[in-house]
């Protein structure tokens, strides 16, 4: 009976590709592209019988960020490519479904999810099962470095090897791709956040000056680089005195970044020097022709392609749009469902 | 040194469930067996999963890691090098065997010094197993080695392609060694077959070097079909297969056309187990002339370029008005057996292995 329903309410719904960032969550319906691009946060506030009501969700609930009062918090439900909270993530998802249905109600879509490759079982069923909750007809999960590929248009389903270097928020995924199937993966919980934390460190230990998050990511996104480059980049930067105590502006430029986010860089290169040393020789010999692609927002860290370049010899390239790779791989799955079935993961 | 009867090398890369069950079948069925498992930069669980069979199995197994993945016949060969017991066998790790899978080989080749290279047999191939034959290569799928033959031929090519061409190489090479390779029927061994990694142009270019290399070094194998009139008998008929044999040794390929009775005769002496590469084919007993003909149309058909060859001098081959006397025959197997071959292809090999 519940069946019948679901393909009833199916009818009504366009499926949807959802990558569920740690940074940003995106989201792309079937036939009309991207339609959502926001920030993986939650607006709550605390009720007085002890439950959570949501305020905002996305970019709303990001401008929110460390500026609420007591009762409110902002939260980021997503961490290290993960659910760290379930019951708000299942609000964000169902925000995000309503949303691109316009609000309608009794929708019932049928949705692919890309996740980090190294996630455990009880993670995949816990994002499987949040996305059902949030209304959900059908969840198919897909690992993001499949997903990134696809969205980079690389031939995955030949036999050829194809390595994506996926850099996201929480989670760093290099793969190893070759007929449809990811042959090595390796995922490290080095993304752009660690970057960003890396930032705060820096400018905290040097200057002993705090600054928030959201300052940190707009260093990296302004003079961020991981190697050297032609010009040297500089930066106002605001923040709180920790002797004083009272709010102070100092200058930093790109070398002191780029010393700053030599921790996080270096955790990529060797992830991706790891899997090429891990790659069968057959597949390795393929991407001394073909080289790497970058994809995620942390490829568009300044030089990076440069730096892997120089530390693997390999031809590096960015990919066309790296911050929409996975959420446009995976909304390509939804137009063919044979590759679907094929590169989705099992829960 | 071990007191183990043979050390069974398996290289590793990924593939825990497979490998668990390739692990826990070999242990069970293979008894008087050290393991020399040889992880080639596997994920955690895999490595995990090795250290935890070596633990058990304490001084039966010996557990070889690089961080590198090699490859598969780089691995092999390094695990051979640190064997010691008196036979090697390898063993891909997505091979199932069974009880009693290895005590025919070994029984057979301890009454065959020659055997230098023995397999089991396939359980999901199509034909029947039937033997001991000798076979023009082996398989990386299983296959065991004696000391005798892996001394005087060390380990595989690495500058080959590491599939059967390397296999072949490496038949070839215990050949020239006076080391012969054998299926021997006994408990059939399942394994799947390796999916082809690569982009087409690559494996290419390496299938074209490789070919070049064995070419080069072995020359190129020719098909014969053979037409033996009514009125031989069956100790000729012997005699003549014993010299095919050789060819056959050398990677030529024979059709042997009989007339039916002879046929019958031979397959009850067991002659058409010699060698995989020397073929019985019965000619209809009752058809015509144009039946008969039509059989070896349908051999040269299959192998373009098949040179006819009539089994007694003196008779002419009754549907080609070119091909070769027997005797020339013997001529070109005589030849194709130099005395140094060994000792040249040897070099060859141990360059090739510092190059890679």
């Amino acid at each position: 009976m519940l069946k019948i329903f679901d393909a009833l309410f199916g009818m009504f719904s366009n499926d949807l590709a959802i990558d569920l960032g740690t940074a940003n969550t995106l989201v792309y319906l079937k036939g009309k592209g991207i339609v959502v691009r926001e920030p993986s946060v939650v607006a709550v506030q605390k009720m007085q019988n002890g439950q959570q009501k949501v305020l905002a969700v996305g970019m709303e609930a990001k401008k929110m960020l460390g500026r609420t009062p007591g009762s409110i918090t902002a939260i980021r439900p997503m961490k290290d490519g993960v659910i760290a909270d379930f019951d708000i993530t299942e609000e964000m998802l169902r925000y995000f479904i309503h949303k691109v249905h316009n609000r309608k109600t009794l929708v019932r879509p049928r949705i692919v999810i890309c996740v980090p490759s190294g996630i455990t079982q009880v993670e995949k069923r816990a994002v499987k099962e949040s996305a059902e909750s949030a209304g959900a007809r059908e969840v198919y999960l897909i690992e993001e470095p499949m997903a990134a590929a696809i969205g980079a248009g690389l031939p995955i389903t030949e036999a050829s090897g194809n390595m994506i270097v996926d850099i996201g928020g929480g989670t760093t995924e290099v793969a190893v791709i070759s007929l449809a199937g990811i042959v090595y993966t390796k995922s490290v919980r080095v993304g752009g956040d660690k970057m960003d934390e890396a930032i705060v460190q820096y400018i905290k230990r040097k200057y002993n000056l705090l600054i928030g998050d959201r300052m940190a990511e707009l260093i990296k996104i302004e003079i961020g680089e991981a190697y050297p480059g032609t010009e040297l980049l500089h930066m106002e930067v605001k923040g709180r005195d920790l002797v004083s105590g009272i709010p102070k502006t100092t200058e930093i430029d790109s070398n002191e970044i780029r010393e700053a986010l030599s921790e996080p860089v270096t955790a990529i290169v060797d992830a991706v020097r790891n899997c090429l040393e891990r790659t069968p020789p057959e597949l390795a010999a393929d991407l001394v022709d073909k080289g790497i692609v970058l994809a995620g927002g942390g490829a568009l860290l300044r030089n990076l392609d440069v730096l892997l370049r120089e530390e693997t010899g390999l031809p590096v390239v960015t990919a066309e749009d790296p911050l929409s790779c996975v959420v446009l791989g995976s909304g390509k799955v939804l137009d063919e469902l044979a590759l679907l079935r094929n590169v989705a993961v099992s829960s | 040194m071990t007191d183990a009867t043979i050390d069974v090398v398996i290289p590793v890369w990924n593939r825990p469930g497979e490998t668990r069950n390739c692990l826990v079948n070999l242990i069970n069925s293979t008894p008087q067996a050290r393991f020399i498992m040889f992880d080639i930069g596997s994920d955690r669980d895999t490595e995990r999963l090795l250290q935890e069979f070596a633990d058990r199995l304490d001084d039966r197994a010996l557990l070889m890691r690089d961080d590198a993945n090699i490859g598969f016949v780089r691995a092999a060969n390094r695990g051979f090098q640190r064997s010691e017991a008196p036979y090697l066998a390898l063993v891909r790790n997505t091979t199932e065997v069974c009880a009693g899978w290895l005590e025919p080989l070994l029984d057979f080749a301890s009454a065959h010094p020659e055997a230098g290279i023995l397999v089991p047999c396939h359980a999901t191939g199509s034909e029947q197993c039937r033997g001991p034959i000798e076979v023009a290569s082996a398989s990386f799928a299983a296959m065991v080695i004696s000391r005798r033959a892996y001394r005087e031929l060390g380990g595989f090519d690495e500058g080959m392609d590491g599939g059967i061409w390397c296999l072949r190489d490496y038949t070839r090479r215990a050949c020239a060694g006076g080391f012969f390779t054998y299926q021997v029927p006994g408990p059939a061994v399942s394994w799947q077959e390796e999916p082809q990694m690569g982009s087409e142009r690559r494996r290419l270019e390496t299938l074209q070097r490789t070919l070049e290399l064995f070419g080069e070094r072995w020359g190129d194998g020719k098909n014969y079909a053979l037409h033996v009139p009514k009125g031989v008998e069956l100790t000729l008929l012997r005699q003549k297969l014993d010299w095919l044999v050789k060819g056959a040794r050398h990677g030529n390929r024979y059709s042997v056309m009989l007339p039916a009775a002879l046929h019958r005769d031979a397959l009850l002496a067991g002659l058409d187990l010699l060698h995989e590469n020397v073929v019985l084919v019965p000619l209809p007993r009752l058809a015509l002339e144009a039946g008969r003909r039509r059989v070896f149309e349908r051999i040269v058909s299959l192998s373009p370029g098949t040179v006819p060859v009539t089994a007694i001098d003196g008779m002419a081959f009754p549907w080609s008005p070119s091909y070769l006397s027997f005797g020339e025959l013997c001529e070109r197997i005589r030849a194709g057996y130099p005395d140094a071959g060994l000792a040249v292809s040897g070099q060859e090999v141990a360059s090739n292995q510092q190059e890679v």
